[in-house]
């Protein structure tokens, strides 16, 4: 076929306008249309250098005269946007064979093949498919953000919890110390007691030798007395040594024989201000924790029923402590008929700094409850008619 | 009038087009427009003793699935990479358009812009631009920092390649 027939028949089509170059690269014809996709302005393109209206050939010179020597088949630059916003793909093919030379073209053909429809199409999937992958980038950036923020607010967790564990120490060891005082206070009052009747023992003793010889028997009987004393006062220091004495295993321990020791400390104190204690209940219940813990919150939560009753004192003042097996643990609750803890605070009761005292620090229930838990026990409150009833619940052996 | 081919490649959304939008109309618009195919602007680069006419080709940024076609690089005088500093991946895919430009047109000149510059802080700019230099500073003519927002650093990228393609 010959060469014009075939730009005939594309330009009948209309899919393409084409040009047709000689080998200097001048436009030696070329459609009517094609100025629509080329240089605007430029509407008689005879003569014309092709980089000149086609910039975009521009640098491919060595390529296209590999097309004229027959050393390349075809050019195709797709998708070029043209001035006018319209795309096209432009196609450079051989054209005329030279008569005198069968492997050179005296001729190429570029055709320009409008796509601007398909391309449109062809940009909106791209365009979603470039604005998806920036968003899971995005996405993937935020969650490792999110990610480093989880990370850096967990050690700022930990070093506020480990803060938080060391306030707590240095609180249980105030409280402790606190209670220590208070100890050597009730120590004191525990061996007044015995020391007064050795003393008492002893001017009677001595009263009687300075008037007549005693009897052996007599003497024996003033020396076991005052032995008996001793051993009272000893008594009392071993009690009050083991109170602190940390221990790190838990342990069995019964519930009355521990009450008891730390009645010991408090009798002649709480006797002295008339505040009447009782046990009552199974003396045979064991619990499973920290006995010395146990002696520190049941001397706690005494404390605060010795300063309720000094602030509502009354003639009948009462103390029960009971203890009992509920609920496969074991119990121990302490009643008092001290009017009871204000309504308002029964709900933050064990909170740290919360106190109803005028001089309290707040400590001495929120240390206790940690205590218990500790021990995987636990401790409420609540009110009686009269008074209030803390109810100690540890793991029962 | 020389005129001479430039080429603007780099991946996806890194900001060529408004690169190339803000030196030739001076202009810049936040909507993000993927191209397809390639566009050709032009326009002249006045050097201190003659005026180049710069072709500007910005070619469709590439992908990990559709690289860039490789016809638009035909005859190309001088390169400029675009990266989008915010994005890493844009940076490690850097040495990719390298050994592109290496194979198709070794001899041109390539400069290295590390776009958007304006959404990090000096600082940190500086940071990754140090570390960019280290890496690539041997292999490229020069490396900018640069925002077509803003317009920093955009004439001396033109203006560096187009004295580096005549030398």
């Amino acid at each position: 076929m010959h060469i014009q027939e075939i730009l005939n028949a594309i330009n009948a089509n209309h899919l393409y306008e084409y040009m047709v170059i000689d080998e200097n690269l001048q436009i030696i014809e070329y459609s009517d249309m094609v100025f629509h996709l080329c240089e605007t302005s430029i509407i008689n393109y005879a003569d014309m250098s092709l980089t000149q209206v086609v910039p975009e050939l521009y640098g491919m010179e060595a390529e296209i005269e590999k097309i004229f020597q027959k050393e390349r088949e075809v050019l195709t630059l797709p998708y070029i946007v043209k001035n006018t916003d319209q795309y096209v793909h432009i196609h450079i093919h051989p054209g005329r064979t030279s008569k005198e030379k069968k492997d050179h073209c005296e001729t190429l053909i570029i055709l320009f093949e409008n796509i601007t429809q398909q391309a449109n199409i062809q940009q909106k999937l791209i365009q979603e498919r470039n604005e998806k992958s920036l968003l899971l980038k995005e996405i993937s950036e935020k969650n490792m953000q999110l990610k480093r923020f989880n990370e850096e607010m967990q050690v700022m967790v930990d070093s506020e919890i480990k803060k938080s564990r060391e306030n707590q120490k240095i609180m249980e060891i105030q409280s402790r110390h606190a209670q220590i005082g208070e100890m050597i206070g009730m120590v004191t009052h525990q061996w007044k007691q015995p020391l007064n009747v050795i003393n008492l023992i002893m001017n009677v003793l001595k009263i009687k030798l300075k008037k007549d010889p005693i009897e052996i028997d007599m003497f024996y009987e003033t020396l076991d007395k005052v032995i008996m004393q001793v051993k009272h006062l000893n008594q009392t220091v071993v009690d009050f040594q083991n109170f602190f004495n940390p221990m790190k295993e838990r342990v069995q321990f019964n519930l009355f024989e521990h009450i008891e020791s730390v009645l010991r400390l408090l009798e002649s104190e709480y006797q002295y201000k008339y505040i009447g204690i009782m046990i009552e209940g199974d003396r045979n219940i064991f619990a499973y924790g920290y006995p010395n813990e146990f002696k520190q919150i049941l001397l706690s939560l005494l404390k605060n029923a010795k300063d309720a009753f000094e602030e509502n004192p009354h003639e009948n003042m009462q103390i029960t402590i009971a203890i009992s097996i509920d609920s496969g643990h074991a119990c121990v609750q302490i009643k008092d008929n001290a009017g009871g803890i204000p309504v308002n605070m029964l709900d933050t009761l064990f909170d740290l700094y919360v106190t109803s005292k005028k001089e309290g620090s707040g400590l001495g229930l929120n240390i206790a409850k940690s205590m218990v838990e500790n021990m995987q026990g636990s401790l409420t409150a609540q009110n009686l008619e009269d008074g209030a009833e803390f109810s100690l619940f540890l793991p029962f052996h | 009038m020389i005129s001479k081919k430039i080429i603007l490649i780099g991946d996806f959304a890194t900001g060529k087009t408004s690169f190339i939008r803000r030196y030739v109309d001076n202009q810049f618009s936040d909507t993000y427009l993927s191209t397809i195919g390639v566009k050709i602007s032009r326009k002249n680069i006045a050097l201190e003793h003659e005026t180049v006419q710069g072709l500007i080709w910005d070619i469709e940024g590439g992908t990990e699935i559709k690289p860039v076609n490789t016809t638009y690089l035909t005859g190309a005088h001088g390169c400029i990479i675009v990266a989008d500093i915010t994005r890493e991946e844009t940076i490690e895919h850097i040495a990719n358009y390298l050994k592109t430009i290496g194979d198709i047109i070794p001899s041109a000149p390539v400069i290295l812009v590390l776009n958007k510059r304006d959404m990090l802080e000096n600082i940190t700019a500086k940071n990754i631009l140090e570390q960019v230099k280290q890496q690539y500073g041997q292999t490229v003519n020069d490396i900018y920092l640069g925002s077509a927002k803003s317009g920093s650093g955009v004439e001396e990228v033109f203006y560096t390649l187009a004295h580096s393609m005549l030398t």
